[in-house]
């Protein structure tokens, strides 16, 4: 081998011999514990009387619904064709996007929201290739 | 030595060399997938043969990257050295097994072109724990290909060794790709700290045998003073010279391979026609320079190939001043005829 290869070979392990431990001691110390996922109820609940507002697309309707006392709201939404991508359901809470589940194959879903809220933001997202498919405000 | 190209110059050596490679192939991934059915029953043939094959490519490059500073260090090893290419061509068939069956099992059951899957399944590029680990692997794998579409003599002599030579050193920035692959792959869910480990090991033997053979191999080279008597240097003392062996210098640049036989001393270049092998770190058999890589072999009087191969090395005037040994660094054109000079 040329003396110069010679000089390159040494250069390139002293450089890997530096960086692939960086690397292997960053790596590790990048590991997260296992994300703890609770069950998602498949059985959408029973629908609130009143139905305060809806919004229809090509795809889906969206509905917000309201008890007498107006303590609880829902969010129902029927989706009329399948979605190409696995969908999440979103509500804006407090600022931070709060994910109530998900939407799957064509049917009613229905999503209790998390705290009374006259005009709630909701939002359809595609989690695995980050990007918003629908904002609503209801 | 090579008078001619075929796809592949068989002798016994090198078959008992691929039947070694294939037997223990063989036997890694029948005990590996074995041993994967018995303790998990319940993961597929598919996910199998990925776990079996990466860790079979995984280790074969390690065992690779191994060979060259092993021979530097000690040259029993050279024989695993002779037919190195084969091993690598091996282990790129297996890494492009791993690599198909992946792209097979986790990119083609969408809507998205598996090729272009890989690289925006995942898109946290911004982030090091997240990073997408799969590209690397991809990029690796096309580095490997790269060195196994070009091993053989053909794109050596057109290439050039220096520049061959060069092409395949990027088995390095490969296996710098393959750690970072298993790091933010495999290592980010596998909780045992026995991968871990195991990784580590694999490194660090890599690595500090490399350096070591870096270090401890420029040792051995002499570089003697370049204050020049009428053109030749001093370089050292016969008795510094074993027997049918010889003293790699380095003066002004020239790597020069000093060599004593039958009571004469007779110097050529360093380097082998083939690959740049450290002729130096030869031996002569039957009164010939023979490379340790690769067994090309050369006259020592006039760097020439016996007939009827055609390598030729340059030569080097040789003095021997009463038990102190002088070489002119100035180079004769490859095959020039030089005289020893006798003890």
């Amino acid at each position: 081998m040329t003396p110069s290869l010679r000089r390159a070979h040494r250069t390139i392990w002293l450089l890997l011999a530096v960086g692939l431990p960086i690397g292997f001691v960053a790596a590790l110390s990048a590991v997260k514990p296992p994300l703890m996922q609770s069950p998602i109820d498949q059985q959408p609940p029973a629908p609130l009387p009143i139905r305060r507002q809806s919004i229809t697309t090509d795809s889906l309707t969206v509905t917000l619904l309201q008890d007498q006392s107006r303590t609880q709201q829902q969010i129902e939404i029927v989706v009329k064709q399948p979605a190409e991508v696995a969908t999440t359901v979103e509500v804006q809470d407090t600022g931070n996007w709060r994910a109530l589940g998900l939407l799957n194959a064509p049917g009613v879903y229905r999503f209790a929201l998390p705290l009374p809220d006259a005009h709630p933001n909701i939002r359809l997202i595609d989690a695995l290739h980050p990007r918003t498919l629908h904002t609503f405000q209801l | 030595m090579a008078d001619h190209y075929s796809p592949v110059l068989w002798n016994r050596q090198k078959r008992l060399y691929d039947v070694t490679i294939l037997g223990l192939v063989t036997g890694y991934l029948l005990v590996f997938c074995t041993l994967q059915v018995v303790l998990f029953p319940q993961v597929t043939f598919e996910t199998i043969l990925i776990r079996a094959t990466s860790t079979l490519a995984f280790l074969m490059l390690h065992v690779i990257l191994i060979i060259g500073p092993l021979c530097r260090l000690d040259p029993r090893f050279l024989p695993l050295l002779y037919n190195r290419r084969h091993l690598g061509v091996s282990m790129f068939v297996v890494a492009a097994v791993h690599g198909v069956f992946s792209i097979i099992q986790f990119h083609t059951l969408g809507n998205v072109d598996p090729l272009v899957s890989v690289f925006t399944s995942e898109q946290q590029y911004g982030s090091f724990s997240q990073f997408p680990f799969q590209p690397l692997g991809f990029f690796a794998l096309l580095i490997l290909f790269l060195m196994a579409a070009t091993s053989h003599d053909f794109w050596l002599k057109n290439l050039s060794p220096r520049v061959w030579k060069t092409l395949h050193m990027s088995v390095y920035v490969a296996y710098g790709l393959i750690v970072l692959h298993v790091l933010l792959g495999i290592l980010q869910q596998e909780a045992s700290p026995v991968y871990a480990g195991l990784l580590g090991v694999g490194l660090v033997t890599v690595v500090g045998l490399h350096l070591t053979a870096a270090f401890v191999g420029n040792r051995h080279d002499l570089h003697p003073d370049v204050a020049q008597t009428d053109g030749f240097v001093r370089v050292c003392e016969v008795s510094d010279i074993t027997e049918n062996r010889a003293k790699t210098l380095l003066i002004n640049g020239e790597n020069i391979a000093l060599f004593r036989y039958g009571g004469k001393l007779a110097a050529v270049s360093n380097l082998c026609r083939h690959q740049n092998g450290p002729l130096g770190e030869g031996k002569i058999i039957d009164g010939c320079i023979t490379c340790p890589w690769h067994g090309y072999q050369y006259l020592p009087e006039n760097g020439q190939s016996p007939p009827p191969f055609t390598e030729k090395v340059e030569t080097y005037a040789v003095r021997c001043v009463g038990t102190a040994v002088w070489v002119n660094p100035q180079p004769n054109p490859p095959g020039t005829p030089q005289a020893p000079a006798l003890l």
